[in-house]
């Protein structure tokens, strides 16, 4: 069976749009706050919130794992390249952020650096087979989804003893970045704690499992249901999402249960915890200093760590100043920006220099859909 | 989908295309199982029976009787 297909079913989307109509309150509102940049991009593919009831809104959470990445890291990989002539690898979703700093950065130079779109780590690895000569860095970018397969990559390359391949570990963690923005208060106008709920990602948590979220959403009283990406998914999970508020509940539901489960894949899972350990502190773009919010290589790996291996400072600080907003670069005319939910090759998806917060309805304009 | 145990790979299938991606993240994978796949890697076995179950609770009924709607 084509489950892609099943799950975009007109049909049942109908379906699901009036049952959701029957269950809202029309007395209050709903504000449901989606993790996940992926989540995003379907709720606009699809026109998702078109079909929602008038008072259920979906707001933009932290970013995806581009828009989030401050310049400085940026900067930092791409002096790399430049300094030491390694070949940058760079996963296909952040090519547009690092081509559009680099012309920037190198635009008089005579020699710039050396990137290279990637689809996978595994292609990174064969490209520092191929040029033995050449350092190769792999520009490591993503959350819990993309770090377990960096974590396959760096124990290949020390088994085979790949001396020239090595990580620029920029991996996020989903769950702290949820908790900072509660803790945190309002950011760029918007106060999270306004939020009724919260839209858990799909491929992170098939990873991580439904289980971390479970002390966010008791400490925050918040409801969280682990939602996949096609469109009856999101519209399933909302429908959670408003019973669970109707009925005063704040629980960890799983909508997601076809590939999410509990404890998530323990092998990678034990991957993860063989190579990488938990940074005291990482910037996000937009966010600041987030605690705990992201990883580094162990020790044991420092041959193959980036860092470690060409002295990269752990933070990017004063290398560019950037205001703790959420008015990230996403859609600057100078490229800067990037994002996993911009709907054509021009433009991100949603501008969030639009203001933001008070009563307003939409705290982002849409400016591509 | 087609595994290669040798190179911890599998040939997966999706719309008409094919790709090798890695099965390392995953205990063990058969030909004719779904999988979720991010960045060259099987992250996730996709439980068909969850799946029919999820689809079932969105149809508000006997997902059967859905599957016949889409035909017709």
């Amino acid at each position: 069976m084509n489950y892609g297909q099943q799950f975009r079913r007109q049909d049942l989307a109908e379906q699901l749009a009036d049952r959701l109509i029957d269950a809202v309150d029309p007395g209050r509102s709903y504000r449901f706050m989606e993790v996940c940049g992926a989540h995003t991009r379907a709720i606009l593919q699809f026109g998702i919130q078109s079909l929602m009831p008038e008072n259920v809104q979906f707001l933009r959470g932290p970013g995806c794992p581009i828009c989030v990445l401050p310049l400085g890291r940026i900067v930092q990989a791409l002096e790399l390249g430049r300094k030491h002539d390694a070949i940058v690898c760079v996963y296909g979703d952040a090519i547009r952020l690092v081509e559009a700093k680099r012309r920037g950065l190198f635009r008089s130079k005579p020699k710039g650096a050396d990137v290279r779109p990637v689809r996978s780590v595994q292609e990174a690895m064969q490209i520092a087979r191929d040029n033995p000569r050449r350092e190769v860095v792999f520009f490591a970018t993503g959350f819990e989804t993309t770090t377990a397969p960096t974590a396959v990559a760096l124990r290949r390359a020390e088994s085979e003893g790949l001396k020239n391949f090595s990580v620029f570990c920029n991996h996020l963690l989903t769950p702290a970045a949820i908790h900072f923005m509660m803790e945190s208060g309002a950011i760029g106008g918007l106060d999270p704690r306004s939020v009724d709920g919260f839209l858990g990602p799909a491929h992170a948590s098939a990873v991580i499992g439904s289980e971390p979220y479970a002390f966010f959403a008791e400490e925050y009283q918040r409801p969280v249901v682990v939602a996949g990406f096609e469109p009856l998914d999101v519209m399933q999970a909302a429908l959670m999402l408003v019973n669970q508020v109707n009925e005063g509940r704040y629980e960890v539901e799983n909508q997601y249960r076809r590939a999410v489960t509990e404890g998530g894949n323990s092998k990678a899972l034990a991957l993860v915890g063989d190579v990488f350990e938990l940074r005291r502190t990482f910037e996000w773009r937009g966010l600041g200093e987030v605690p705990y919010s992201a990883f580094r290589i162990k020790a044991a790996f420092a041959d193959f760590d980036a860092e470690a291996k060409f002295d990269i400072a752990e933070t990017a600080g004063g290398l560019a100043a950037e205001p703790k907003s959420l008015q990230i670069a996403c859609a600057q005319d100078d490229g800067d920006g990037s994002c996993l939910a911009f709907l054509d090759a021009e433009r991100c998806a949603y501008d969030r220099s639009a203001p933001m917060g008070g009563d307003a309805a939409v705290p982002w304009t849409i400016v591509a859909a | 989908m087609e595994v290669h145990n040798e190179t911890g790979t599998a040939t997966v299938g999706f719309a008409g295309s094919k790709e090798q991606v890695s099965v390392e993240l995953l205990d063990s994978v058969s030909v004719g199982d779904y999988v979720l796949v991010d960045v060259g890697f099987a992250v996730a076995k996709i439980s068909t029976e969850e799946a029919d179950t999820t689809l079932a609770t969105i149809a508000g009924g006997d997902y059967a009787d859905a599957e016949e709607s889409l035909v017709a």
